[in-house]
């Protein structure tokens, strides 16, 4: 039997990605656990300047590696805040509604690196 | 035979799934993946490419600027994650446009679909002759035979080594239907068969010793279109 994803993970969208090519999720899962931290310190950074214009620019480039993992609904909460960005000159509301967006990246994400573990034990067995 | 492509993406982990997509499809061979358009420009420059795998939000220059900046036009698969431009991709005729992030399947229908469009142009480009009407009956004549067409008025002539045909059409109506790879608007009463130039000079070139003059606003894509060293 092939490997399962998790079913709180978008299944459907991780199967059409991946296929059976397990070495290669576990490879982008483990990607994508390096460089994320990273890259939402970097928003974070950005939100702490007030720069929308930038701010707005690293959330489009992060927000469809989320999807890579499984996590189309932190894609998802990203094009609603990036909504929010084109819609509102008003930094603060846009702060808010990050809060809110970090909370969720900061529960979401561990599952990712479940995941990741997950894959790492199946591919050893193989 | 393989399409050489790049891929032009500033985000490393959608950068690295089309490396792996174009490796695993067997019909590309990527020549470089870039993380900004300036440097895919400098690398287009001097390279040329048939497919382009081009990011639109991109630090820096965006997508549509990078082609805007081109010298010839490759076929390109935009990919974003926003359906948004998705009328701006229309008007530059791009191939396909592509929601990141992309699954294997969609890719490569994108790919395929350029490959078929290739493969048209090919067939279009491999017409090897045309007929035009001309004392009174349609003649086949070889574009290897045409060495440049000229306008007179209402009429143009084809000019061949043996022997000249006065048609009667424009020399806008003869453009639209001659090969595009052989033949070029040189001049505004100039079609000229790129094979059969022998020299060229500042503002002429020469075929079969007559003197063609070539426009000033159309030097630079004339010299463009020759393989000058």
């Amino acid at each position: 039997m092939g490997f399962e994803f998790n079913k709180l993970l978008d299944t459907e969208f991780l199967q059409a990605l991946y296929m059976d090519d397990t070495l290669y999720a576990e490879e982008v899962f483990g990607n994508f656990l390096k460089q994320t931290e990273a890259e939402i310190m970097k928003l974070d950074d950005l939100a702490n300047t007030g720069d929308i214009h930038k701010f707005r620019a690293q959330l489009h480039k992060i927000k469809p590696t989320f999807s890579l993992v499984g996590l189309s609904n932190l894609t998802h909460e990203s094009e609603k805040l990036l909504s929010i960005c084109d819609t509102s000159s008003d930094f603060d509301i846009i702060l808010s509604q990050y809060k809110l967006w970090l909370l969720l990246a900061r529960q979401w994400i561990p599952f990712a690196g479940e995941e990741y573990q997950r894959l790492q034990t199946y591919n050893q067995r193989q | 035979m393989k399409l050489s492509s790049i891929i032009v993406e500033d985000e490393p982990l959608a950068r690295d799934f089309l490396k792996k997509y174009c490796e695993n499809s067997g019909m590309l061979e990527v020549k470089g993946a870039f993380p900004n358009a300036e440097e895919a420009l400098e690398f287009l420059r001097v390279n040329e490419i048939e497919l382009v795998f081009l990011d639109v939000e991109m630090p820096g220059a965006n997508g549509f600027e990078l082609l805007d900046q081109l010298l010839y036009m490759p076929k390109v698969i935009l990919t974003s994650s926003k359906t948004e431009y998705a009328y701006t991709a229309f008007q530059y005729k791009v191939s396909d446009y592509i929601k990141k992030p992309i699954t294997y399947n969609r890719f490569l229908e994108a790919v395929n679909k350029v490959k078929s469009e290739i493969k048209e142009t090919t067939v279009e480009a491999s017409k090897e002759d045309v007929f035009i009407k001309a004392d009174g009956k349609f003649i086949r004549l070889g574009y290897d035979e045409i060495l440049f067409i000229e306008s007179m008025g209402d009429y143009v002539k084809y000019i061949t080594p043996s022997k000249t045909y006065l048609t009667h059409s424009t020399l806008k109506a003869v453009e639209e239907k001659m090969n595009k790879n052989s033949f070029m608007k040189v001049h505004r009463s100039y079609i000229v068969n790129l094979k059969k130039i022998k020299d060229i000079q500042d503002h002429s070139l020469v075929i079969e010793n007559k003197v063609i003059p070539i426009s000033k606003s159309l030097k630079a894509e004339v010299l463009e279109r020759l393989n000058i060293m």
